[in-house]
């Protein structure tokens, strides 16, 4: 069982690393579906414990064609944009986080949608923690839906994309959630 | 936001009291909207210079005192010279 948020926060930078809990390649390509049954109100997802590089923002500028010298000049980020370094964008918290539920959903689950804000900024070289709590769930006709809380929070606890989620997983003994995923009405 | 220099005298400096004042986030975004830009250790003559990004200087002032850095000259900039580039500060 994963430790509290507040408890990891505590280990410090380097420590906190030691409690990722990203599925490798390996693990993703023999996903075990978690199922409606499987999960309830107040369970945390998998955290994704990671310190993003400089040289990383700068691959994201390049696979995105956003060369907004903010997320990779940092003389020019201290300089003229007075801020405390290069920064994160916003489009790579937001494929994070879509990349966390997929994973999560896989393999016959589904993410429907998510909603966050890009509140503290973050810089190169800090350790980040996203994470997630299941806060409601729905049993449907032909899958259950679960709606999370997640956020990304630095190693001070400074949460920098709070947000809300919707993810789709099928029943124990049901189908797959069908797709394409037509969004239910609630 | 306002680009601030600080000159401490700092006796018995080493890279280890250097490192554990800024070692973390927190430490050196010491508030939302104040952060230590780049800080130099100069262990001999035993001098701290430290180049901070603040609001106003007294944040600047109280942040350095509370790391044992009290009376240090304290000076604005008005244009820093990095990268090739002059870069005019705000005031």
């Amino acid at each position: 069982m994963a430790i509290p948020l507040e408890k990891l926060l505590e280990l410090g930078p380097d420590g906190m690393l030691a409690h990722d809990e990203e599925p490798g390649i390996e693990d993703l390509r023999n996903a075990q579906q978690i199922y409606f049954e499987d999960v309830s109100v107040g369970d945390d997802l998998p955290r994704y414990v990671h310190r993003f590089s400089a040289p990383e923002l700068a691959r994201w500028c390049i696979t995105m064609e956003n060369t907004h010298r903010l997320h990779y000049d940092i003389a020019h980020a201290h300089n003229h944009d007075n801020l405390p370094g290069a920064l994160f964008h916003g489009t790579w918290r937001m494929s994070i986080v879509s990349k966390w539920l997929k994973n999560w959903s896989l393999p016959n689950g589904w993410f429907w949608k998510a909603s966050w804000q890009v509140r503290e900024m973050v810089t190169a070289g800090e350790t980040t923690v996203l994470w997630g709590k299941v806060i409601d769930r729905q049993e449907l006709d032909d899958y259950g839906l679960f709606h999370i809380e997640f956020g990304i929070v630095n190693e001070e606890g400074w949460e920098g994309a709070p947000g809300t989620a919707a993810v789709a997983l099928p029943y124990r003994d049901g189908q797959p959630v069908p797709y394409p995923f037509v969004p239910p009405e609630l | 936001m306002t680009r601030f220099l600080a000159i401490a005298d700092d006796p018995g400096l080493t890279k280890e009291t250097f490192s554990n004042a800024l070692d973390r986030i927190g430490k050196w975004r010491f508030s939302r909207r104040a952060w230590v830009v780049k800080a130099y250790c100069l262990t001999d003559p035993g001098r701290t210079v430290i180049e901070c990004e603040a609001p106003d200087e007294e944040v600047f002032s109280e942040w350095l005192e509370q790391n044992g850095w009290a009376g240090a000259d304290i000076h604005r900039v008005d244009l820093v010279q990095e990268a090739g580039e002059i870069w005019p500060m705000r005031s």
